[in-house]
Protein backbone atom coordinates (compact mmCIF):
# COMPACT_ATOMS: atom_id res chain seq x y z
CA UNK A 1 0.00 0.00 0.00
CA UNK A 2 2.59 2.32 1.04
CA UNK A 3 5.07 1.16 -1.70
CA UNK A 4 2.68 2.83 -4.29
CA UNK A 5 2.40 6.45 -2.65
CA UNK A 6 5.18 9.05 -3.81
CA UNK A 7 6.58 12.28 -2.51
CA UNK A 8 7.14 15.40 -4.65
CA UNK A 9 7.91 18.53 -3.88
CA UNK A 10 7.87 22.03 -5.29
CA UNK A 11 11.19 23.37 -4.28
CA UNK A 12 12.27 24.61 -7.39
CA UNK A 13 9.11 26.21 -7.77
CA UNK A 14 9.12 27.79 -4.48
CA UNK A 15 13.00 29.17 -5.00
CA UNK A 16 11.87 30.97 -8.15
CA UNK A 17 8.59 32.41 -6.35
CA UNK A 18 11.05 33.57 -3.42
CA UNK A 19 13.17 36.33 -5.34
CA UNK A 20 14.76 33.08 -7.49
CA UNK A 21 16.46 31.91 -4.41
CA UNK A 22 19.49 30.26 -5.48
CA UNK A 23 20.07 26.23 -4.06
CA UNK A 24 23.19 28.11 -1.97
CA UNK A 25 21.37 30.20 -0.17
CA UNK A 26 18.37 27.77 0.29
CA UNK A 27 21.17 25.38 1.55
CA UNK A 28 22.62 27.71 4.19
CA UNK A 29 19.39 28.91 5.52
CA UNK A 30 18.64 25.16 5.95
CA UNK A 31 21.91 23.77 6.98
CA UNK A 32 22.92 21.07 4.80
CA UNK A 33 25.26 20.92 1.52
CA UNK A 34 23.86 22.49 -1.71
CA UNK A 35 24.27 18.79 -3.21
CA UNK A 36 21.02 17.46 -0.67
CA UNK A 37 18.97 20.37 -2.16
CA UNK A 38 20.26 19.40 -5.45
CA UNK A 39 19.51 15.44 -4.63
CA UNK A 40 15.82 16.78 -3.31
CA UNK A 41 14.61 19.03 -6.32
CA UNK A 42 16.04 15.71 -8.41
CA UNK A 43 14.05 13.72 -6.43
CA UNK A 44 16.75 12.05 -5.71
CA UNK A 45 15.97 11.96 -1.79
CA UNK A 46 13.52 12.32 1.24
CA UNK A 47 14.59 13.89 3.75
CA UNK A 48 13.89 13.84 7.43
CA UNK A 49 10.95 15.22 8.81
CA UNK A 50 13.04 18.32 10.27
CA UNK A 51 14.89 19.19 7.12
CA UNK A 52 11.09 19.03 5.62
CA UNK A 53 9.94 21.31 8.11
CA UNK A 54 13.13 23.80 7.79
CA UNK A 55 12.55 24.11 4.18
CA UNK A 56 9.18 25.02 5.09
CA UNK A 57 10.08 27.10 7.37
CA UNK A 58 12.54 29.07 5.10
CA UNK A 59 9.58 29.54 2.25
CA UNK A 60 7.60 30.82 5.09
CA UNK A 61 5.05 27.82 3.96
CA UNK A 62 2.91 25.43 5.31
CA UNK A 63 5.07 21.82 4.19
CA UNK A 64 2.28 20.33 2.33
CA UNK A 65 3.09 23.36 0.19
CA UNK A 66 6.12 22.32 -0.54
CA UNK A 67 5.96 18.30 -0.08
CA UNK A 68 2.91 16.25 -1.93
CA UNK A 69 2.14 12.84 -1.68
CA UNK A 70 0.79 10.73 -4.73
CA UNK A 71 -0.24 7.88 -5.40
CA UNK A 72 2.33 5.98 -8.03
CA UNK A 73 1.26 5.88 -11.71
CA UNK A 74 -1.45 8.71 -11.52
CA UNK B 1 30.02 16.40 -6.91
CA UNK B 2 29.46 15.75 -2.99
CA UNK B 3 32.48 15.86 -0.88
CA UNK B 4 31.30 12.19 0.19
CA UNK B 5 31.42 11.10 -2.92
CA UNK B 6 35.10 12.52 -3.90
CA UNK B 7 35.98 11.17 -0.67
CA UNK B 8 34.78 7.53 -1.92
CA UNK B 9 36.85 7.98 -5.24
CA UNK B 10 40.25 9.25 -3.55
CA UNK B 11 39.05 6.17 -1.08
CA UNK B 12 38.41 3.49 -3.89
CA UNK B 13 41.65 4.60 -5.85
CA UNK B 14 43.93 4.44 -3.19
CA UNK B 15 42.57 0.65 -2.26
CA UNK B 16 43.30 -0.30 -6.01
CA UNK B 17 46.94 1.00 -6.01
CA UNK B 18 47.60 -0.62 -2.35
CA UNK B 19 45.89 -4.13 -3.96
CA UNK B 20 47.55 -3.93 -7.63
CA UNK B 21 51.26 -3.20 -5.69
CA UNK B 22 50.55 -5.92 -3.24
CA UNK B 23 49.45 -8.33 -6.20
CA UNK B 24 52.34 -7.26 -8.03
CA UNK B 25 54.73 -8.43 -5.45
CA UNK B 26 53.06 -11.44 -5.22
CA UNK B 27 53.17 -12.04 -8.81
CA UNK B 28 57.25 -11.29 -8.65
CA UNK B 29 57.35 -14.56 -5.93
CA UNK B 30 57.06 -12.19 -2.88
CA UNK B 31 54.17 -13.58 -0.77
CA UNK B 32 56.45 -12.80 2.20
CA UNK B 33 56.76 -10.40 5.65
CA UNK B 34 58.03 -8.40 2.97
CA UNK B 35 54.69 -8.22 1.29
CA UNK B 36 52.75 -6.92 4.45
CA UNK B 37 54.87 -3.55 4.01
CA UNK B 38 52.85 -2.72 0.84
CA UNK B 39 49.71 -2.38 3.01
CA UNK B 40 51.51 0.84 4.33
CA UNK B 41 50.24 2.73 1.58
CA UNK B 42 47.16 2.48 2.56
CA UNK B 43 47.70 4.70 5.97
CA UNK B 44 46.90 7.47 3.00
CA UNK B 45 43.26 6.37 3.79
CA UNK B 46 43.84 8.57 6.79
CA UNK B 47 44.23 11.68 4.51
CA UNK B 48 41.30 14.10 4.81
CA UNK B 49 41.27 17.53 2.86
CA UNK B 50 38.62 20.00 2.73
CA UNK B 51 38.52 23.52 1.16
CA UNK B 52 35.57 24.44 2.70
CA UNK B 53 35.09 28.17 3.96
CA UNK B 54 33.33 28.90 6.94
CA UNK B 55 30.06 28.56 7.59
CA UNK B 56 30.04 26.23 5.00
CA UNK B 57 28.24 22.96 5.93
CA UNK B 58 30.31 20.38 4.36
CA UNK B 59 28.02 17.42 5.78
CA UNK B 60 24.40 16.44 6.75
CA UNK B 61 21.97 14.15 7.01
CA UNK B 62 21.92 13.00 3.47
CA UNK B 63 25.76 12.01 3.75
CA UNK B 64 25.25 10.73 7.35
CA UNK B 65 22.68 8.71 5.92
CA UNK B 66 24.55 7.51 3.05
CA UNK B 67 27.67 6.64 5.49
CA UNK B 68 25.38 4.43 7.44
CA UNK B 69 23.50 2.33 4.83
CA UNK B 70 27.11 1.98 3.10
CA UNK B 71 28.81 0.63 6.40
CA UNK B 72 26.01 -1.40 6.83
CA UNK B 73 26.29 -3.59 3.66
CA UNK B 74 29.67 -3.20 4.17
CA UNK B 75 29.10 -4.96 7.91
CA UNK B 76 27.66 -7.73 6.11
CA UNK B 77 29.85 -8.04 2.71
CA UNK B 78 32.78 -7.88 5.73
CA UNK B 79 30.51 -11.01 7.80
CA UNK B 80 30.41 -12.78 4.42
CA UNK B 81 33.81 -12.61 2.91
CA UNK B 82 35.18 -13.84 6.80
CA UNK B 83 32.79 -17.15 6.85
CA UNK B 84 33.69 -17.80 2.98
CA UNK B 85 36.46 -17.74 3.40
CA UNK B 86 36.95 -19.83 6.70
CA UNK B 87 35.36 -22.26 5.81
CA UNK B 88 37.22 -22.07 2.16
CA UNK B 89 40.70 -22.08 3.81
CA UNK B 90 39.69 -24.76 6.74
CA UNK B 91 37.88 -27.00 3.93
CA UNK B 92 41.23 -26.99 1.87
CA UNK B 93 43.95 -26.51 4.21
CA UNK B 94 43.22 -28.72 7.10
CA UNK B 95 41.51 -27.33 9.92
CA UNK B 96 44.68 -28.08 12.37
CA UNK B 97 47.56 -26.58 10.19
CA UNK B 98 49.51 -23.77 10.75
CA UNK B 99 50.41 -20.58 8.80
CA UNK B 100 52.97 -17.95 9.55
CA UNK B 101 51.72 -15.30 11.72
CA UNK B 102 52.89 -12.50 8.47
CA UNK B 103 49.88 -14.56 6.31
CA UNK B 104 47.32 -14.14 8.60
CA UNK B 105 48.05 -10.51 9.52
CA UNK B 106 47.85 -9.98 5.21
CA UNK B 107 45.01 -11.72 4.66
CA UNK B 108 43.51 -9.51 7.02
CA UNK B 109 44.91 -6.54 5.70
CA UNK B 110 43.83 -7.52 2.27
CA UNK B 111 40.00 -8.33 3.54
CA UNK B 112 39.75 -5.07 5.29
CA UNK B 113 40.67 -3.41 2.08
CA UNK B 114 38.39 -5.16 0.06
CA UNK B 115 35.70 -4.52 2.53
CA UNK B 116 36.99 -0.63 2.54
CA UNK B 117 36.73 -0.44 -1.36
CA UNK B 118 32.95 -2.06 -1.25
CA UNK B 119 31.97 0.59 1.22
CA UNK B 120 33.32 3.49 -0.93
CA UNK B 121 31.70 1.55 -4.04
CA UNK B 122 28.47 1.68 -2.66
CA UNK B 123 28.20 5.08 -0.92
CA UNK B 124 29.53 6.39 -4.93
CA UNK B 125 26.02 4.48 -5.63
CA UNK B 126 23.83 6.04 -3.67
CA UNK B 127 25.43 9.41 -3.81
CA UNK B 128 23.96 8.98 -7.85
CA UNK B 129 21.26 6.39 -7.27
CA UNK B 130 19.78 8.55 -4.24
CA UNK B 131 18.96 7.56 -0.81
CA UNK B 132 16.17 8.21 1.24
CA UNK B 133 15.88 9.03 5.26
Amino acid sequence: MLENLEIKNHIRRLRFEHGEMTQDQLAKVTGVTRHTIMALEAGKYLPSLLLAFRIAQAFGVHLEEVFEVKENGR
Amino acid sequence: MADGEKRAWIELSIILVTLTVYFLFIAFGRLDSVSLAVFALAGFLGFRRSKRRRNEVAYDERDRQIEKQALLCSLMAFYLFMLLFSVAAGMTNGWDRSVPLWLVVQIFWALSLVIWAVKALIVIVLYRRGVHA
